[in-house]
């Protein structure tokens, strides 16, 4: 019953056993040929190479982040020491978070969820604070990803067989804010799955594998985020449909000259024999 | 599954050996990307901290924003809003345009008062209205001595005249 508390947003995806070993298994590779094809060794070339294929660093800047508050961390007293290579100091006893570290960070975060998602791959948005559930949402939706934004249910991830039945699991999690999800940071861990994460000036920073040093409170920060990595995916599922569409095209002309090749045969014969 | 796998070498490292050892079949679609954009550090369970404290950011104005405050009253405040996020604001508070007017005062030699004086009348001139704030007797203001802050040394004065009064009544008595 408690399952019913995640979202599947997406329409169903192929579902193939979990292994033992919480590692991904054999998805139908039919379904993926050639769209992988178009994906990764386009004209273009493999998208990875390129240094900044989502056109991230024009998305964010410094004063953006300064604007959104990204800045703010919590009262001294109430720090996490491991975030202190993050820090740029504190003011007035409330840590200041060093948005030039910042930036880099969340600039690598959004091209590795710009790329899973040009890949097809699932995003799950976890955020287990009531206050942005809607937006946590919203963004989810918007990008066409999955979210979990009530709590989170022990062995989502590594009991996904008895919890949601056999399951793909997600190949990226982005956690919003990183203290309420401890349970599910560890899970994404021990799964074997890359999670980004929002770190404030009070959270441990340990199991993340892309953490974000940034603000987790204010709606203005929290809303930048989320709109950030909903415009990067969204931008990678455009690229990725609008290659799609160029190699079913390229498909297609190749057999409707065949077809009408065949077809002026069938006329000239006809106009033969009707003679 | 309570295993302490996941806290050993990196998920890429561990994906790359299930994948070597045949036991994952298929090569994870986030592999390639987290390989193409590796974080900084790769996380680690135990990571220790790095110890010390975040530097405390600190500025000369600061103490000389303090003593503002402390000794001189604003009469009337300017009507105009003061953006946060300029770096050259058009328009600044009155305590950080009085701040520079007086460092630029003490850097031509006077003391901290007469600099603070000077700054007073310039933005008196300009129409901003401050004035010296008017200490209660017995307490010292600005121009006491230095050391512990004017407010806390007119209380401490304030209790020695208590003391003093309340020995010579008993005293008497």
């Amino acid at each position: 019953m408690r399952a019913k508390s995640l979202s599947t947003e997406s329409p169903s995806v192929s579902k193939p056993t979990t292994l033992p070993s919480g590692g991904l298994a054999a998805a139908p590779e039919a379904q993926n040929e050639v769209t992988d094809r178009a994906v990764i060794g386009g004209a273009v070339g493999d998208p990875l190479n390129r240094d900044d294929f989502f056109g991230v660093d024009s998305m964010t800047s410094v004063r953006q982040l300064l604007e959104a508050r990204v800045h703010l961390g919590h009262k001294t007293g109430t720090w996490d020491p491991r975030m202190k290579p993050y820090l740029f100091g504190s003011r007035a006893g409330v840590h200041i978070i060093d948005l030039d570290k910042t930036l880099p960070h969340l600039r690598r975060a959004l091209n590795v969820a710009g790329h899973v998602a040009l890949r097809n791959g699932i995003i799950l948005f976890v955020s287990e604070r009531s206050q942005f559930e809607r937006l946590v949402q919203k963004s989810a939706r918007d990008s066409g990803e999955y979210f979990v934004t009530q709590q989170w249910v022990g062995g989502t991830l590594t009991n996904s067989q008895m919890l949601l039945r056999t399951v793909r699991l997600p190949d990226l999690m982005i956690f919003l804010s990183v203290p309420p999800s401890k349970t599910a940071i560890k899970e994404a861990a021990m799964c074997n799955i890359p999670s980004i994460g929002v770190v404030d000036s009070d959270c441990n920073p340990n199991l993340i594998t892309y953490p974000i040093p940034g603000n987790d409170d204010t709606p203005a920060a929290m809303s930048l985020y989320c709109s950030l990595f909903s415009e990067v995916i969204s931008r990678a599922k455009a690229t990725r449909e609008s290659r799609e569409r160029r190699e079913r095209e390229e498909g297609q002309y190749k057999e409707g000259g065949r077809e009408q090749s065949e077809k002026d045969e069938l006329a000239s014969e006809h106009s033969i024999a009707s003679q | 599954m309570a295993s302490r796998v996941y806290q050993m070498g990196t998920i890429v490292s561990r994906v790359n050996h299930l994948l070597q050892t045949g036991v994952l079949k298929e090569r994870p679609l986030w592999l390639d990307v987290v390989e193409a954009f590796p974080p900084d550090v790769f996380p680690k369970h135990n990571q220790t901290p790095e110890g010390g404290r975040a530097p405390v950011i600190a500025y000369p104005e600061d103490e000389l924003k303090r003593k503002f405050y402390d000794n001189y009253v604003i009469v009337k405040q300017p009507e105009k809003c003061v953006s946060l996020f300029e770096e050259k604001p058009e328009v600044t508070s009155v305590c950080s345009r009085f701040v520079s007017e007086q460092s630029k005062s003490l850097s031509l030699g006077d003391d901290e008062v007469e600099a603070g004086r000077r700054a007073m009348w310039m933005l008196r001139s300009e129409g901003i209205d401050i004035r010296v704030k008017q200490v209660a007797e017995g307490v010292s203001g600005e121009d006491g001595k230095t050391g512990a802050p004017s407010t806390l040394r007119g209380l401490k004065d304030l209790l020695e005249q208590m003391h003093s009064r309340q020995s010579h009544t008993g005293s008497q008595s």
